[in-house]
């Protein structure tokens, strides 16, 4: 199946690094995204909702979420989003360096999609970004807009 | 204090207070009976006294009787002094003779007197019908004053006399005071009346027959108090006397001058005896010394033995219940703080895993970037350095890989803690080994390891904790195997009644027991990165994960010649031990 429109990526990540390797990882797919990038909780649930309600109300396909954030953390973003009519059919992939179970625990609670631990090595850090990129964009089929 | 005590303690009293009563009871009873015994005696002695002075009376009317009533002064004295009186008759103040003189013979009867002593008279006048003078009375020296008393005078005297001449027994007349004595103390007389056939018959009308005629009386005075003396005088008494007759005192040595007074006698007792036509009461009492002879210690002493011991067993009680309250508030004291302490420590311990975790956490956000840049800079750009370049961004990598081992070692480390003790429960000891095996499997494929295991039992504690051990202890016996050769192990278990010790015995390179102490510690290694790999965190994970399941790690190794790592944790409660099982099987996916 191929994919004619690019996809809306909204990355939630605070470290300029993780961003760095995940854009890198995600020029080297195939195909074509738009990523959005917010640093922090607040940032994130701001964009979502003044998103929802533009001119054109087209939300993200993708969100791409780091647990630990400034002001607001990945868990209450998940919950509000959950929690919001509009955004609550967004797939919601966790992607974080915790291993903690609880956190493990917490966000499929919250109804994340998948738990996805950074690698701590580059290169497979990217791999992990590339098959993302090659399942959500291909294989999946999103909520439609 | 126990109730046991109270009662034994009570009991204890009842039986000293038993004690007392009863020796007290005994005392009493024995010394009733001697005073009792004492009093019979005395009164005894006077009623003797008293027989053996009438028979002296009866005596002399034989004589008055043998000489037919006619009596020599002379004869009368003879008699007397046969008698002895001072010696055999203590107390007696003299024997005499009455005689009975009608008022028509009074002048022939004193010119028959007068014939022996010129001066002899009767006095006083009265106005009776007869005369009853004393005739004689011996020894007359000491009663001079009594010769010729005629005692129809006085009332008490007359009454008696007519008494004895009537019923022809012996009389006492009631208390008068003798004549002969100057102190005027109570005396009485003792009249035995004797009759003559011989002399006319009466004229008076109250003569009924013609028998014997009353003629006269022998008599004695007595001095009430000499009597007494006569007759106790040589007893040792206990008791002290009183004789009154009537309401009249006879006789009194309740005095507070009598020496052996006692002015709150033990015992005392009256008796009324009929004497010679008296009434006498007896008031015997006991005195000073018969208090002292029957003074006994021996009831109050058991009394206050009893209560003194009963006094020390109460103390002794006392002492040790205070003491067990002391040992108790001491121990609860201490428990008091040992809790807290406890509390305190597992707070500081909690926040000290807490804080390792969040370091870990955080440092291993910065390290992930630089080893993560670092080796896309060696992928990416690596064509561009020079050959020291390459070498230093190596360098870097392998730091940074390093390093994160480290952290990573801490992490799992600071997971091993109390807090995942709170859901300690059964866990099958053979399935976690069996997952740690598939786990292990890349290893036990590359190494080539032959397993053996025992049947292993339920144990308590938690599963995470159970796996970081055997993952631990598994993975070093395939590891330190010798170079060459493909690994044998065997876990093995044995119960005894609460614990199981497992056993992880290899035939790899052994340990030198001199580093027993460092193997247990965190990134204490003994092989350069070269020979083994590993951060040094794997049986400090295990000692600790066993630690807190309430075990023990220790191993027996000779060097070269493999290692054996026992460990116990508790057996799961309530579960029964299996029995151990002496056959093996291979484990699952282990090369034959």
């Amino acid at each position: 199946m191929i994919q004619t429109e690019p996809i809306e990526i909204l990355l939630v990540e605070d470290s300029p690094g993780d961003v760095e390797l995940i854009q890198h990882g995600l020029r080297r797919g195939e195909l074509h995204s738009i990523l959005h990038v917010v640093n922090d909780g607040e940032k994130a649930m701001e964009h979502l909702e003044s998103w929802s309600v533009g001119p054109d109300g087209k939300l993200p396909d993708l969100i791409l979420l780091d647990i630990n954030l400034p002001r607001m953390n990945g868990h209450e973003v998940l919950k509000k989003i959950r929690e919001n009519e509009l955004l609550r059919a967004i797939p919601v992939v966790i992607l974080t360096t915790s291993d903690h179970k609880g956190d493990v625990m917490n966000a499929y609670n919250e109804q994340a999609n998948a738990y996805i631990q950074k690698p701590l090595d580059a290169a497979a850090f990217i791999d992990v970004i590339r098959s993302l990129d090659a399942l959500w964009l291909t294989m999946v089929r999103l909520p439609p807009q | 204090m126990h109730g046991f005590r109270w009662v034994i303690v009570a009991l204890s009293l009842c039986v000293t207070v038993g004690a007392w009563y009863f020796a007290q009871e005994n005392v009493e009873q024995k010394r009733r009976g001697q005073f009792e015994r004492e009093a019979d005696r005395v009164r005894q002695l006077v009623v003797e006294r008293m027989q053996k002075y009438e028979d002296a009376l009866w005596s002399g009317v034989a004589v008055v009787d043998v000489l037919d009533g006619d009596i020599a002064y002379g004869a009368w004295r003879e008699f007397a002094e046969s008698l002895r009186i001072d010696e055999r008759y203590p107390g007696i103040h003299g024997i005499g003779v009455i005689e009975a003189v009608e008022r028509s013979e009074l002048p022939a009867y004193l010119e028959k007197r007068r014939r022996e002593r010129p001066d002899f008279h009767v006095h006083p006048v009265h106005e009776q019908d007869d005369y009853l003078p004393i005739t004689f009375i011996e020894p007359e020296a000491d009663n001079k004053s009594a010769v010729g008393l005629d005692i129809a005078h006085e009332a008490n005297r007359y009454q008696a006399a007519l008494h004895a001449a009537e019923s022809g027994r012996a009389q006492i007349t009631a208390p008068i005071v003798l004549a002969q004595d100057a102190q005027k103390t109570p005396g009485f007389l003792f009249y035995a009346p004797y009759y003559l056939a011989a002399r006319a018959p009466r004229t008076d009308s109250n003569a009924e027959d013609d028998g014997p005629t009353f003629a006269g009386m022998v008599y004695a005075p007595f001095v009430f108090a000499n009597l007494m003396h006569g007759i106790l005088a040589q007893e040792t008494r206990y008791v002290s006397l009183g004789i009154s007759d009537g309401t009249d005192a006879l006789y009194d040595e309740h005095l507070p001058t009598v020496a052996d007074y006692d002015p709150d006698p033990l015992y005392s007792r009256r008796d009324t005896l009929a004497v010679y036509g008296r009434e006498w009461t007896f008031d015997i009492r006991s005195s000073l010394s018969f208090r002292n002879a029957h003074q006994t210690q021996q009831p109050i002493l058991i009394l206050i033995g009893g209560i003194l011991i009963d006094g020390l067993l109460l103390g002794l009680f006392l002492a040790i219940s205070a003491t067990n309250r002391k040992a108790l508030s001491l121990a609860d004291a201490a428990t008091a703080e040992l809790e807290s302490k406890t509390a305190a420590l597992k707070e500081s311990n909690q926040e000290l895993e807490h804080f390792v975790y969040v370091a870990s956490h955080d440092l291993q956000e910065p390290l992930r970037m630089v080893g993560s840049f670092a080796s896309l800079l060696h992928a990416e750009y690596g064509g561009q350095f020079d050959a020291q370049g390459e070498r230093w961004l190596g360098f870097m990598v392998d730091g940074a890989k390093r390093m994160q081992s480290l952290v990573q070692g801490f992490l799992a480390y600071s997971r091993v803690n109390s807090t995942e003790m709170d859901t300690a429960g059964p866990v099958e000891a053979q399935q976690v080994v069996a997952s740690v095996l598939r786990d292990l499997e890349p290893e036990l494929e590359e190494s080539g390891a032959t397993i053996e295991i025992d049947n292993l039992p339920a144990v308590h504690g938690t599963e995470d904790q159970l796996r970081h051990v055997f993952t631990s202890l598994l993975s070093n016996a395939i590891k330190f195997r010798l170079p060459g050769t493909s690994p044998s192990v065997r876990i093995e278990a044995n119960s005894d009644r609460t614990m199981c010790t497992f056993t992880v015995i290899d035939d790899g390179i052994g340990i030198d027991e001199k580093y027993a102490d460092r193997i247990f510690v965190i990134f204490q290694r003994l092989h350069g990165d070269d020979a083994f790999q590993g951060a040094g965190v794997g049986l400090a994970i295990a000692k600790k994960a066993v630690a807190l399941q309430g075990g023990t790690l220790r191993f027996e190794s000779n060097p070269g010649d493999g290692a054996a790592f026992h460990f116990t944790v508790p057996l799961a409660r309530s579960t029964p031990n299996p029995p151990r099982i002496v056959s093996s099987r291979k484990a699952q996916g282990a090369p034959v």
